[in-house]
C-alpha cells in the first residue's frame, strides 16, 4: 500500500520527521519497505509561451520565447503538443530535475537556449513522456510548479499484512498512527444522506454474499479531467487519473479504504440494481475490455437486464461513466470475503476492490465512505448529490464484543502491563468499554477492526503499541537435566558422514523433484515405477518427485565435468518419495500421506588428484566398493556381503548388491552405458544408492570393547592359483571352514595376478594369515595343522593349486 | 729405552690425530702393534734389558701399549662422530615439497548449519521431531489457521500434487484439507507433534520446504527449521529468550535481536524477528541494506486456536514457535549471496565451504 505522508499529515498533524514516521510505524506493525521522495523545488515554475517557431534545419525543434514571470526567456523545445498561449512547466537554469539533469545555459542547433520546458516524466511525475506538462491556462505565472500539484511529498510503501484490511487506507495508517502518539485523527467532510426518494431500485437478492448495498445519486456531473494536484496525488499512490467521478471514487478509496463504484445511471437499465448470481456462462465485458464468461458462482451487479459489473471486482463497460455522463449512480457495498476471492482468481484477476474485500471490508464504513465519496464528486464534478439513500442492510451486524483480563495479557507477554495502561492502548485503537471491572473488562471494537474477536487479538495490540522491544528476554529453564539423548541413529549418521569426507566425497543437495524423463531414462528400456506428480511445476525439469538419489548426482557429475574438475566424488543423504503408505508411519492421525524413504546416493568419476609422489589413477569399482566397506564399518554395520547383481540403471558385469544379513541394503556398480549417455557423463561413472533407513537400524555405532590379545600371534603365507571364475569370497569361505577350532584372526588377500607363468584361465591369488589362540601361545605344529587343513580344503573343493 | 717409548707415543698421538678414517687408523695400529710394530718391538727387546731393570722395564712397554690403545680408541670416537657430523649435514631434505595429503570431502553448507542448529537446540532442551514433505492441505494450511479461500494463503506460493493417494484419516471425504501438496513451511510438524504428545512440547523439525518462486533470493526447495514450546506458564519473555540465545550461539555473542510486530495465522501475537547484520556488526552494510539489521524468522506465540484444535487447553498452555530459513542462515554466515548457488552443486562452491 503506498501512502502520501503529506494526505497521512492532513489527517493525523503529528510533528514527527519522515524518519521517525516510517520507525514508529514499522515497529507497530505497518512495515515501511520503501520510500519515494516526489518534489521539484523551486525552480521548476509555470511559464507562458509567448512565441513559437521552427529551427531552420531541424524537423521538429522550436525555438520558443517564455515569459516566466520575471521576464522572457529563449528556450529550444522537441514537444508539438503545445501552441503559443499555453501555460507549461518551465525548469529555469540552474535547476536539477528528480531525474538528476542539471538545467544550463546551452546551444541547440546554434540557438541559445535558457531553461528547459518539461514532460511530465521529465520531471518524475510519470512514465508520459508525449509532450509537455499543460497546465490549466489560468495558472498564475512564476508559480512554482511544486505547489499547483500539491508537492512536495513523500511516498511510503507499506507492507500492510493480510489480518489488517482496515490499515490498507489513509485513514487507517492515520488512526494508527494516532494511537501511538495520541495525536487525534480529523475525520473528511461527508454529505450525509438524509431523506428522500432515490430515481433507482436496488434489489439484492443474495444478502449472504452481499451484506450491505448502498446507492448514492449525483446529479448534474460534469465529467473532465480533475485538477492537476488530484491527478498528482491519484500517480504518485499508483492510480491512474480517469476522469472527475472515477477519480473521486479512487480518492475514497485510498482515503477510507473501501471500495466503491460509479455507474452511469442513465445506462443501466430501468434504472435498476440487481445483485444476484450470474447465470452460468453467461457473459459480460469488464472495463479491462476484456469479454468474461460468467460462473454461477461469481456475484454480479446487473441491471434490469445484464451484468454491469462484477461485483467486488470490477465494473463493467456498459455503464461506465463516460464524458457524457449526467447522472451518477455511486455504489457502496460490502461483499463476502471468500465469494470475492473465488472470483478473482476464477476470473485471474487483482484489483484494488478485489484485494480489499478479500480481506474484509466492514458494514458500517461503507455508509460512512458512501457520504465521503458523494461529497468528493461534488468537490470534483460539480452537480448534487440528490438527498437520500438507498440502504439494503437486512440484519445489521452487532459490533464484536471482547473480554479482556489485563492480567492474562501480563502473563502472555511476560511483562506486567497495568490495567490502567491496558485499557488506554485498547481505547487508543477505538475500543469502547462496555461493562466489568479493572479485572475483567467487556469491550466493543469498533466495526473497522475485524481482526480482534478474540483477548490474544487485544493482547497482540497492547503489545504492538507499547513496543516489543518492552517484552524483557527470559530464558526457560526447560531444558536442564531433559537434553535429548544423543541416539544410535544420529551417532550412525555422523560417523557414516565422516566416513565418507575421509574418502572425499563432497556432499550435495539435490531438488526434491526432477524431470520425468530422468527417472525414465534410469529404467534403461523396463517401465519405470509409479511417480508422485507436482500439479503445477515451475518447469518440466521439476515435475515428478524423484524416485532415486541418481538422476541428480548424475546431472550434477555432467554439470560439474562440463566445468573443468578431473575427479568427482558426490554424495548426497535425503529422501525419495514413494506413492505408497509409509510403513513406518502407520495409519492414524499421523500418517505420512506417501512413501518418504531415506537414501544414500553416491557418484564416482575421473582421476585421483595427483601428485608429485603419484595418484591420477582413474576411479574404478573398487574404490566405491572401499568407500562403502568403511562407511558400514564406521557405522558399525557386520554381517555384510556384495553379490553380483544384474538391474537397470547399473552395468550388469560391474554391478553389486550389498547385502547386510539376508536384505538388500542398496546397489553399488558402473552406469549402465545407455544411462552415462543419458546423462551425459563418462562412461567410467561409477554409483551407488543405498537404504539408509534400512542401515541405520542395522546400525551399532556404540562398540564393545573385547580386551587385548594377550598371546603372540603367528603369521603365515598361502599362495595359490585357482580358475580364474571363481570369486575371492568363495575362497574366504573355504578358509573360514577349515579353520574349525577358531584360530584364524584375520586373512588379508595381499596378491592377486593373472599373467605367464600363471596358466590361462588361472589366477593366482596369495593370502596373509593370523592365527591367535585366545588362552595359549600358538605352537608351529598347531599353525601347521592349521595350514595344512586349508589346504586340502581348497585343493578338493576349488581345484587350487598351491604354489611353493 | 724410555726416551724411545716417549718418542714412539708421541709419534702414534700425532698420526692417530690426523687419520682420517678407520682404515688409516688400522694402519697406525698395525705400525705399532702389528707384528713388526715399533711398540710390540719394544718387547722383543726385552731380553737384551739387565735382569734386575726388567720388571721395572716390562712395566713401562705395558703401560705405553696400553696408553696408545686408549689412543686408539680415542682416535675412533673422534672418527666416527666426524662421520656422524657429515652425515646429518649431508642428508637435507626439501620440506617445502607438499606433503602426501588426503582429500577431504565437504558437508553442504546448509547440512553444517543443519548440525549447528540442532546441537544449540540440544543444549536448550529440544529434541528434533520429523514430518512428511508430501502433506495434506489439512495439516498444512487448515489446522494452522489458513482457511480456504483466505488470503492468508497468497503468503505462501504452493505446490500442489496431481497424485492421488489415500485421505488423512478421520477427515470427511471431498474436502479441502484432503489436498496433497509439498508442505510450503515446517509447521505443519507443529500440528503432528501436539497431536501426538501431551504437553509439555519441545521440539524443533528441520527441513525441506517448497514454494513455487524462483529468483536470486528464492528457490522452489529450502530448508527451515521450526521450533515450537508449549507449557504452561510460557510467555513472550521465553520466545525473545531462545531467540536470542540461538541467535548468539550460531552467529557470536555480539548478534542481538529485536523484534518487530507482524501476522502469522498460527501465532499471535507474531513477530519477525531481526539480527544485527553479523558481517558489518550492525553498523550497516550494502548487504543488510545500511540498515544493520536483517530480517531472519517469522515468530509467534501459538495461537489458542491451533492449541484448540489440537486438543490442547489454550487457558492452560501457552507456547511460542518459530520457522528460521536454514538456507539464508547460512549464507549470512559464508557471504553467500544467491540462494540458488546452494543447490547448483558446482564443487568450486562446495569445497570452499
Ligand atoms: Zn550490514
Amino acid at each position: 500500500m503506498r501512502i502520501s505522508l503529506r494526505w497521512l499529515r492532513e489527517l493525523c498533524p503529528v510533528l514527527l520527521s519522515d524518519d521517525e514516521m516510517a520507525q514508529r510505524l514499522t515497529f507497530a506493525g505497518l512495515e515501511v519497505e520503501g520510500r519515494e521522495r516526489r518534489a521539484l523545488g523551486e525552480g521548476v515554475v509555470a511559464a507562458r509561451v509567448v512565441k513559437s517557431a521552427p529551427i531552420a534545419g531541424s524537423d521538429h525543434l522550436s525555438i520558443c520565447q517564455v515569459d516566466d514571470g520575471e521576464g522572457t526567456h529563449q528556450v529550444v523545445c522537441g514537444a508539438q503538443n503545445y501552441a503559443e498561449g499555453d501555460v507549461v512547466a518551465m525548469a529555469r537554469v540552474g535547476v536539477r530535475l528528480p531525474g538528476g539533469v542539471e538545467i544550463r545555459k546551452a546551444k541547440l542547433r546554434g540557438v541559445e537556449s535558457s531553461g528547459m520546458l518539461c514532460s511530465p516524466r521529465e520531471l518524475g511525475l510519470s512514465d508520459d513522456h508525449s509532450g509537455l506538462l499543460i497546465l490549466p491556462p489560468r495558472t498564475r505565472i512564476g508559480a512554482p510548479v511544486e505547489e499547483l500539484l500539491g508537492l512536495p511529498d513523500t511516498i511510503f510503501e507499506v507492507n500492510v499484512t493480510p489480518n489488517r484490511p482496515d490499515a490498507l487506507s489513509h485513514l487507517g495508517v492515520a488512526r494508527e498512527l494516532s494511537a501511538l502518539t495520541g495525536v487525534p485523527v480529523r475525520m473528511p467532510f461527508t454529505q450525509p444522506a438524509g431523506s428522500g426518494e432515490l430515481p433507482a431500485r436496488v434489489d439484492v437478492e443474495d444478502p449472504q454474499r452481499c451484506p450491505r448495498y448502498i446507492a448514492r445519486v449525483i446529479d448534474n456531473v460534469r465529467i473532465g479531467p480533475s485538477p492537476l494536484s488530484i491527478q498528482e496525488r491519484l500517480r504518485s499512490l499508483g492510480v491512474r487519473p480517469i476522469n472527475t467521478v472515477v477519480d473521486a471514487t479512487n480518492i475514497a478509496l485510498l482515503e477510507l479504504g473501501h471500495p466503491l463504484h460509479a455507474f452511469d445511471l442513465d445506462k443501466l437499465a430501468q434504472n435498476r440494481i440487481v445483485v444476484r448470481r450470474a447465470r452460468e456462462g453467461e457473459p459480460i465485458t469488464t472495463l479491462d475490455g476484456k469479454e468474461r464468461k460468467l460462473s454461477a458462482d461469481d456475484l454480479v451487479i446487473a441491471d434490469a437486464e445484464k451484468p454491469v459489473g462484477l461485483a467486488g471486482v470490477m465494473g463493467g463497460q456498459t455503464s461506465e461513466v463516460s464524458p457524457t455522463t449526467k447522472r451518477v449512480l455511486l455504489e457502496s457495498a460490502m461483499f463476502e470475503p471468500k465469494g470475492i476471492r473465488r472470483t478473482a482468481r476464477r476470473h485471474g484477476l487483482h484489483t484494488e476492490a478485489s484485494h480489499r474485500f478479500e480481506r474484509g471490508m466492514d458494514e458500517e464504513t461503507a455508509a460512512f465512505a458512501a457520504d465521503r465519496c458523494a461529497e468528493l464528486i461534488v468537490e470534483l464534478a460539480g452537480g448534487r448529490v440528490l438527498p437520500g439513500a438507498v440502504d439494503r442492510y437486512p440484519s445489521p451486524k452487532p459490533p464484536t464484543r471482547v473480554w479482556v483480563r489485563p492480567a492474562r495479557i501480563s502473563a502472555v507477554l511476560g511483562t506486567r502491563v497495568p490495567s490502567a495502561e491496558v485499557e488506554q492502548r485498547l481505547e487508543s485503537i477505538g475500543l469502547r468499554p462496555l461493562e466489568g471491572g479493572e479485572e475483567r473488562r467487556l469491550w466493543a471494537v469498533p466495526s473497522w477492526r475485524g481482526d480482534l474477536t478474540r483477548e490474544i487479538d487485544c493482547a497482540e495490540e497492547v503489545a504492538r503499541l507499547r513496543g516489543y522491544e518492552t517484552i524483557p528476554i527470559a530464558i526457560h529453564p526447560a531444558g536442564i537435566g531433559e537434553t535429548a539423548a544423543i541416539r544410535a541413529p544420529e551417532r550412525a549418521t555422523a560417523a557414516g558422514r565422516a566416513a565418507l569426507a575421509a574418502h572425499g566425497f563432497d556432499e550435495v543437495i539435490n531438488y526434491s523433484f526432477v524431470a520425468e524423463r530422468d527417472l525414465v531414462a534410469l529404467y534403461v528400456g523396463q517401465p519405470a515405477p509409479a511417480v508422485i506428480r507436482v500439479a503445477n511445476p515451475l518447469t518440466a525439469e521439476q515435475g515428478a518427485m524423484r524416485l532415486s538419489l541418481l538422476p541428480g548426482l548424475l546431472r550434477n557429475v555432467s554439470y560439474n565435468l562440463a566445468r573443468g574438475p578431473h575427479g568427482l566424488e558426490l554424495y548426497e543423504l535425503g529422501r525419495i518419495y514413494l506413492p505408497m503408505p509409509d510403513p513406518r508411519h502407520p495409519q492414524g492421525p499421523l500418517a505420512w500421506p506417501a512413501y518418504e524413504a531415506n537414501h544414500l546416493g553416491l557418484a564416482l568419476t575421473g582421476r585421483k588428484p595427483k601428485s608429485w609422489t603419484g595418484g591420477g589413477e582413474p576411479f574404478d569399482f573398487y574404490d566405491l566398493k572401499g568407500a562403502v566397506e568403511d562407511l558400514l564399518e564406521a557405522m558399525g554395520i557386520e554381517g555384510v556381503r556384495f553379490a553380483p547383481i544384474e538391474v537397470p540403471a547399473f552395468h550388469p558385469a560391474t554391478s553389486a548388491a550389498l547385502l547386510v544379513g539376508d536384505s538388500r541394503a542398496g546397489l553399488l556398480g558402473q552406469a549402465h552405458p545407455q544411462v552415462a549417455e543419458h546423462f551425459e557423463v563418462p562412461p567410467q561413472t561409477f554409483l551407488a544408492e543405498l537404504n539408509w533407513d534400512f542401515l541405520l537400524g542395522a546400525s551399532r555405532p556404540l562398540k564393545s570393547f573385547h580386551g587385548v590379545p594377550k598371546f603372540p600371534a603367528v603369521e603365515r603365507d598361502l599362495a595359490f592359483v585357482v580358475d580364474a571364475g571363481v570369486p575371492a569370497e568363495k575362497l574366504l569361505e573355504e578358509i573360514r571352514t577349515a579353520d574349525s577350532a577358531h584360530l584364524l584372526e584375520e586373512v588379508t588377500l595381499f596378491d592377486l595376478y593373472r599373467g605367464a607363468p600363471v596358466p590361462e584361465g588361472k589366477k593366482s591369488m596369495a593370502f596373509g594369515l593370523t592365527l591367535r589362540a585366545a588362552d595359549r601361545t600358538l605352537t608351529d605344529a598347531e599353525a601347521d595343522a592349521l595350514i595344512a587343513r586349508i589346504r586340502a580344503r581348497l585343493e578338493k573343493n576349488l581345484g587350487a593349486r598351491i604354489r611353493a | 729405552m724410555i726416551e724411545q717409548i716417549e718418542k714412539l707415543l708421541g709419534q702414534a698421538r700425532s698420526e692417530l690425530a690426523s687419520a682420517a678414517d678407520e682404515k688409516q687408523i688400522e694402519a697406525v695400529r698395525v705400525k705399532y702393534l702389528g707384528k713388526s710394530g715399533s711398540l710390540s718391538g719394544l718387547r722383543k727387546a726385552m731380553g737384551s734389558v739387565p735382569a734386575q731393570e726388567r720388571p721395572r722395564m716390562g712395566k713401562l712397554v705395558t703401560d705405553a701399549i696400553a696408553q696408545f690403545e686408549g689412543l686408539l680408541e680415542e682416535a675412533r670416537k673422534n672418527v666416527s662422530r666426524k662421520s656422524l657430523e657429515a652425515d646429518l649435514q649431508r642428508e637435507k631434505l626439501d620440506v617445502t615439497l607438499p606433503g602426501r595429503r588426503l582429500e577431504r570431502g565437504r558437508r553442504h553448507v546448509v547440512s553444517q548449519a543443519f548440525d549447528d542448529i540442532i546441537e544449540i537446540f540440544a543444549r536448550l532442551g529440544f529434541h528434533v521431531a520429523d514430518g512428511p514433505e508430501i502433506e495434506w492441505d489439512l495439516y498444512n494450511f487448515e489446522k494452522l489457521g489458513f482457511p480456504s479461500d483466505h488470503p492468508a494463503r497468497d503468503m505462501q506460493d504452493t505446490f500442489f500434487l496431481e497424485t492421488r493417494l489415500p485421505p488423512p484419516p478421520g477427515s470427511p471425504p471431498g474436502t479441502h484439507g484432503q489436498q496433497l501438496l509439498l508442505r510450503t513451511h515446517t509447521s505443519p510438524v507443529q500440528v503432528r507433534e501436539m497431536i501426538s504428545h501431551p504437553p509439555p512440547v519441545r521440539i524443533i523439525a528441520p527441513g525441506k520446504v517448497y514454494r513455487s518462486d524462483s529468483d536470486i533470493t528464492h528457490t522452489p526447495m529450502f530448508h527451515q527449521v521450526e521450533c515450537l514450546h508449549v507449557e504452561e506458564g510460557i510467555s513472550m519473555a521465553h520466545l525473545r529468550g531462545t531467540l536470542d540465545a540461538f541467535a548468539k550461539a550460531f552467529f557470536g555473542p555480539q548478534v542481538k535481536t529485536r523484534l518487530r510486530p507482524s501476522y502469522f495465522p498460527f501465532t499471535e501475537p507474531s513477530a519477525e524477528v531481526d539480527i544485527s547484520h553479523p558481517l558489518c556488526d550492525g553498523k550497516g552494510c550494502r548487504v543488510c541494506k545500511f540498515s544493520g539489521w536483517l530480517e531472519v524468522l517469522g515468530s509467534g506465540m501459538v495461537n489458542p486456536d491451533v492449541l484448540e484444535g489440537v486438543g490442547y487447553d489454550p487457558e492452560k498452555y501457552t507456547g511460542y514457535a518459530f520457522g528460521a530459513g536454514i538456507d539464508r542462515l547460512a549464507m549470512l554466515r559464508h557471504g553467500i549471496d544467491d540462494l540458488r548457488s546452494l543447490f547448483e552443486n558446482d564443487v568450486r562452491f562446495l569445497e570452499q565451504l
